[in-house]
């Protein structure tokens, strides 16, 4: 990592992510195109938009896992030369929840990369699984089955893998939607504890209440960029019209999202 | 009770007269062997659901016997050849998304279990006597040399499953953490259909190829119903692959079954007995569990 000049001022405008002119296509049909963004190091991004809008897509495509055009740097690096510094959080439902592994061991998964020469866990490994199982409030499951598991649990096993994974960047995919109030405020008190660890957070949510309290930067997108900034500046009346189309209504004064509406009923 | 020392005595002689003669020595020593490896590696098929997969490796096994057969060569290095190049067309194919993982896999598949049946088809007097024997697998007629050969293969495959625990485990829970923890992902899956090619060869002896998916997904598929683990799911299937192929070679002996046929049944009870009886997983426990949840 480039360590900024002493002149600079501090959280830097050292682009962590730099996206430019990225693009991904499924069969063609662009699901975002020309997405041109810089995330500073160290800050806690909202990524919104309505359903379809490619927030997955995006993340994806960041972490190598959609073929894409354009260019993804990390630390101004392509993304496949660093070791495993991007922990991504996936959607629950991305993992078949029966498999035959316990709450540690899914911990310890976040681990692989970093194990030494023998490929076996080293002191520092239990060590690193121990913290993030206490620090998710899940150390008393480390020897449950994930099957026996409810949906708030599973969401702090996935985050407490990602924190051992101990990244500089964490992509945390819907991680508000569907968890329970105290699963929910864990994962707030962990992005500010990240936040003040100088990890880069950048989180998808539909939520906008949460992404303007919670967040330093929001980018808005649907399919392209809407906008990018100080959720302030971002979350216009226009920028959000435009960004949820349709789905918007006007009630006294306060702006409403409807995501039940859906456009292709209206076409 | 007069009865019971008779029938200890009988159930002496049914187990140790066989044990007189080595070739049933080695059918339960291939037994043993193809009864560890298939569970093993057929826990990552249960997980991954990728029985289907296993059984058209299996089949398109049959043109590489059958070309062996034909230039007079050693039937396992055929099938040897045969499960590589089956492994890697296969991971060429699920790599570029054209067509459907399934479809992809049905069409290779059959296409060439139909070559081996036309090759050994024009084989006239072979394909008689040998043809049930690849089919179906004879237990009974593993020789010195063959027992060797799968005692070699099972270590070898076992060392790498061993190896690659870690790695193979990611792959199969969570692939996109694979990609974000720079796991070769690609290599680690050629490697696991790589893997089980060789353990399709190595069953061929006991099971053949029509029967080698039910070794591979049967005891995993009981073990999974037991275990809440993975090493403990090995473990488990392993017992239960080696309890039917020793079932399975006796069967063969006294009452002159089919080999293959006799082990998958008795995998098959096996795997029915937990599917009915494991504990909270099992259909009668959740049964119980559910009255007395009811009647509370």
């Amino acid at each position: 990592m480039k360590a900024p000049a002493m002149t600079e001022p501090l959280a830097a405008e050292t682009a962590m992510i730099e996206l430019e002119g990225l693009t991904v296509a499924y069969n063609g049909k662009p699901a975002i195109e020309d997405v041109n963004v810089q995330i500073p190091a160290g800050e806690r991004v909202a990524l919104v938009g309505p359903n379809g809008a490619g927030k997955s897509t995006l993340f994806k495509a960041i972490i190598g896992l959609l073929p894409y055009q354009g260019c993804v740097l990390i630390h101004g690096l392509p993304y496949g030369d660093h070791q495993d510094c991007v922990a991504y959080v996936p959607q629950r439902e991305e993992v078949d929840w029966r498999f035959p592994v316990t709450v540690s061991d899914v911990v310890m998964m976040g681990r692989y990369g970093r194990y030494g020469r023998l490929r076996w866990p080293r002191r520092e490994d239990k060590d690193a699984v121990a913290r993030s199982l206490e620090e998710m409030g899940i150390a008393d499951l480390s020897d449950r089955s994930i099957s026996t598991l409810s949906g708030g649990q599973q969401q702090r096993v996935f985050l407490a893998r990602a924190l051992a994974q101990d990244p500089h960047v964490i992509l945390l995919d819907e991680p508000f939607t569907g968890v329970d109030v105290p699963t929910r405020t864990a994962t707030l008190v962990l992005l500010e504890r990240l936040h003040g660890r100088g990890v880069t957070v950048f989180a998808s949510t539909h939520d906008l209440d949460l992404a303007a309290s919670q967040f330093e930067r929001v980018l808005l997108i649907n399919g392209r960029v809407v906008a990018c900034g100080r959720p302030a500046e971002v979350f216009t009346r226009e920028n959000v019209a435009r960004a949820f189309q349709g789905k918007i209504l006007m009630v006294g004064g306060a702006m409403v999202v409807d995501h039940c509406y859906s456009p292709h009923l209206h076409e | 009770m007069a009865w019971i020392p008779h029938a200890l005595h009988f159930l002496a002689t049914f187990i140790r007269e066989p044990l007189q003669y080595s070739f049933m020595v080695r059918a339960l020593l291939a037994g043993v062997i193809v009864g560890v490896l298939c569970a093993v590696i057929g826990c990552y098929v249960v997980l991954r659901s990728m029985a289907f997969l296993g059984d058209a490796m299996a089949h398109a096994i049959l043109p590489g016997v059958a070309v062996a057969c034909l230039l007079g060569k050693d039937l396992a290095y055929g099938a040897l050849a045969a499960a590589l190049a089956v492994a890697l067309g296969l991971s060429f194919f699920t790599r570029r998304g054209a067509v459907k993982e399934d479809t992809a896999i049905g069409i290779l598949f059959a296409g060439a279990f139909s070559l081996g049946v036309a090759l050994i088809s024009t084989m006239k007097s072979y394909a008689a006597r040998n043809l049930t024997e690849i089919l179906f697998g004879n237990i009974l007629g593993v020789g010195p040399k063959d027992l060797w050969r799968l005692g070699i293969l099972a270590v070898l495959v076992l060392a790498a499953i061993l190896v690659f625990y870690r790695e193979f485990l990611v792959i199969s829970f969570d692939p996109i953490l694979a990609l974000t923890l720079k796991l070769k992902k690609d290599r680690l899956q050629l490697l696991m259909f790589v893997l089980l090619a060789l353990t399709i060869v190595v069953s061929l002896q006991t099971v053949g190829v029509g029967l080698a998916a039910g070794m591979l997904v049967t005891p995993g598929a009981a073990a999974y119903l037991l275990a809440r683990r993975l090493p403990r799911m090995m473990l488990t299937a392993a017992v239960i692959g080696v309890i039917s192929s020793v079932v399975g070679a006796y069967a063969s002996y006294w009452f002159d079954v089919a080999s293959g046929a006799a082990i998958v049944l008795a995998a098959t009870v096996i795997f029915l007995m937990a599917f009915l009886f494991a504990p909270g997983r099992g259909l009668v426990w959740q049964r119980a569990s559910g009255r007395k949840a009811r009647r509370g």
